[in-house]
């Protein structure tokens, strides 16, 4: 059991504010030293109360249940082939390989009149980050992923 | 013989070779109660299938990354789901809509008692969506799925100390939201 000091006060108003009124789920180590200083104060004790009536209010709110879904349709989805990430991904590929050929091919003439600091550094980055980059969807074309 | 298999890891491992058959039974025992975390943590139904349908995809194209050792195969989902949603809400910036409270069902026989309770609930769902995704997800683990702080923080990938905080804060401000509006009753009418 924690030493109850005055500092311990505070502790115990920051463990009811955290973990609310169900102190079966408060720290072990804390539980029975909080539980005596809130005994003897008459404000934590009235939090305390108060913590009890938010925690009905969230625990209904948090398990409150949902209208079902179609788990079966779900799995169907997210094992299809990733046929329209592959051929985006594949466009994606060719816009980068058409951009660096440009860079590449600009007349050297063209050049910055201040050095271009080189700080980045190479980075090996996955098709699907690379893809990320190159392409944002709307969130209209976000099904076609 | 899949039928007799019920443990998750199991399933998992089978997933992991492309056992499709596994994956059903590993979506059909995880779609509800993460359907259900998603709605609250996004506070919007149709954005929840949306995240939980990315993260199903992930957890098929990535099962070979799923590490027993390291945790239950629902909480290393959660931690996938709950980054599927935190990250439509950084990319999209959504301002959702209060989800229709109107429609929430109740059990009480008595139609006043069933009238406060879905006055509260819409009261509570308003004060819900004025905090963000982080900390809707801490109160739907915590008070909705029973997790420890130690298990939230694994899954927002920051200390429990941090969730602890960020609980509190929650709850602060919720409980300023609702002051004053403890439910009626036919005594006080």
């Amino acid at each position: 059991m924690t030493e109850p000091t005055p500092f311990f006060h505070d502790r115990a108003a920051e463990i009811v504010a955290a973990y609310g009124g169900d102190t079966a789920r408060w720290p072990d180590a804390e539980r029975a030293t909080a539980l005596a200083v809130i005994a003897s104060d008459t404000a934590l004790t009235a939090a305390l109360a108060e913590a009890r009536g938010l925690d009905v209010d969230l625990t209904n709110w948090a398990r409150r249940p949902v209208p079902f879904g179609d788990a079966r349709t779900a799995a169907a989805v997210a094992m299809r082939p990733a046929r329209f990430v592959m051929r985006w991904a594949a466009g994606g590929s060719i816009a980068a390989s058409l951009a660096a050929a440009i860079v590449l091919l600009t007349p050297s003439q063209i050049t910055p009149s201040t050095a271009v600091p080189r700080t980045a550094a190479v980075t090996t980055l996955s098709d699907e980050t690379a893809f990320e980059q190159v392409f944002t969807p709307t969130p209209d074309e976000e099904h076609l992923l | 013989m899949l039928q007799m298999v019920d443990d998750p890891a199991i399933l998992m491992s089978r997933v992991a070779t492309g056992d499709r058959r596994a994956f059903e039974a590993l979506v059909s025992r995880l779609y509800g109660p993460c359907l259900r975390i998603a709605t609250r943590v996004l506070n919007d139904r149709s954005e929840a299938e949306d995240a939980l349908q990315g993260a199903l995809t992930k957890m098929w194209t990535e099962a070979a990354r799923f590490d027993p050792a390291r945790g239950s195969v629902d909480g290393w989902f959660r931690r996938i789901l709950v980054n599927q949603c935190l990250d439509r809400r950084r990319r999209f910036k959504i301002v959702a809509p209060i989800e229709a409270a109107a429609t929430v069902p109740s059990d009480l026989p008595d139609p006043f008692e069933a009238s406060v309770a879905n006055a509260r609930a819409r009261r509570v769902d308003a004060a819900m969506a004025s905090l963000n995704p982080r900390q809707r997800t801490a109160i739907t683990l915590f008070h909705g799925e029973g997790a420890s702080m130690a298990e939230i923080a694994v899954i927002l990938e920051t200390t429990p100390k941090a969730v602890e905080g960020l609980l509190a804060r929650s709850r602060i401000e919720l409980a300023r939201l609702l002051e004053g509006d403890r439910p009626e009753t036919r005594n006080n009418l």
